[in-house]
């Protein structure tokens, strides 16, 4: 059996009419969110150059501080040419970054190639 | 493409197109959810809180993990977006004098006093926890089954009846604080 309070707050609410959504409403959602999109997008990017860019200087100062203090065998203060300089840190910096590298790589591929089969 | 693996797949492409299917099958329902728990004064605002559910959507969706369904997750997040909007707007109600609930008390009989009733129904709704006042605008405003119900707030359909059995009975005894009686 119906209660009669069902009724009567039925009526009460078919007063107000059913709220539809505004026919842009969906077209706004979207570019709402590809709005999110590309600022998410934008501050990954500058958060991922931010850390390598740390890294790169950390990873230049402790090979410096590593090269003038140890004592390593056939090593003088002269053995540190520049060439030393740049690649002990960029051979760490490779094998450190090494997943992350052929992952953006691999996007990367996806995505040129991907552009240039829709075109 | 189901809603579980859309979602997963947007989380891992972030591709426009997956996005655009998910807010397609998911705006009208979550649309109706906010409206409900903000209450027939808040129309306007629910657009621009459904809006910010499918964007707080795209920042949380890494968080889905696809156990439980997609529909399940999104509608919780709309129901807390929802709530936390309530809390701090100032949605008004309409106002429903002291002349008029002493009138309705004394005589129920004519056109202007149903009228008058109906705003006090709208006026009492909106003293009802939030919980209770969703499911009823769900119910009998927008005219949803308990199954639709149930599965939009992810409860079994009995518990669904029973809070709205425990909604009239609040419902009931709000008027009646106010000398107002409805009938059994």
């Amino acid at each position: 059996m119906q209660d009669p309070l069902e009724t009567i707050v039925g009526e009460a609410l078919s007063t107000y009419p059913v709220p539809t959504p505004s026919s842009t409403a969906i077209s706004d959602v979207l570019a709402a969110g590809s709005r999110y999109e590309t600022s998410r997008r934008h501050k990954v990017q500058w958060k991922k150059r931010a850390l390598l860019i740390s890294y790169w200087a950390c990873a230049s100062i402790a090979s410096l501080v590593i090269l003038l203090c140890v004592p390593l065998p056939h090593w003088r203060p002269g053995a540190l040419t520049t060439w030393t300089a740049w690649a002990i840190p960029s051979v760490g910096a490779l094998w450190l970054g090494r997943a992350s590298m052929v992952r953006a790589l691999r996007d990367w591929g996806t995505r040129y190639f991907a552009g240039k089969l829709t075109l | 493409m189901n809603d579980e693996s859309a979602a997963l797949t947007y989380v891992r492409t972030r591709d426009p197109k997956v996005f655009r299917l998910l807010v397609e099958r998911y705006h009208q329902r979550v649309f109706r959810l906010v409206a409900s728990l903000l209450g027939p004064h808040a129309d306007l605002d629910a657009e621009e809180v459904t809006q910010e559910v499918f964007i707080r959507m795209c920042a949380r969706l890494e968080t889905f993990r696809g156990e439980s369904k997609f529909g399940t997750w999104l509608f919780r997040l709309a129901f807390n977006r929802a709530l936390e909007y309530r809390r701090h707007a100032r949605i008004t109600v309409p106002h429903v004098s002291m002349e008029a609930i002493e009138q309705l008390a004394s005589d129920e009989s004519t056109a202007l006093l149903d009228e008058q009733r109906k705003r006090l129904v709208a006026g009492l709704l909106e003293e009802l926890p939030d919980l209770y006042r969703t499911i009823i605008n769900l119910r009998y405003w927008m005219d949803y089954s308990i199954e639709e119900i149930a599965e939009m707030l992810d409860t079994p359909s009995g518990t669904i009846k029973s809070y709205l059995f425990r909604a009239r009975e609040q419902l009931r005894a709000l008027a009646h604080e106010r000398g107002v009686e409805f009938p059994e």
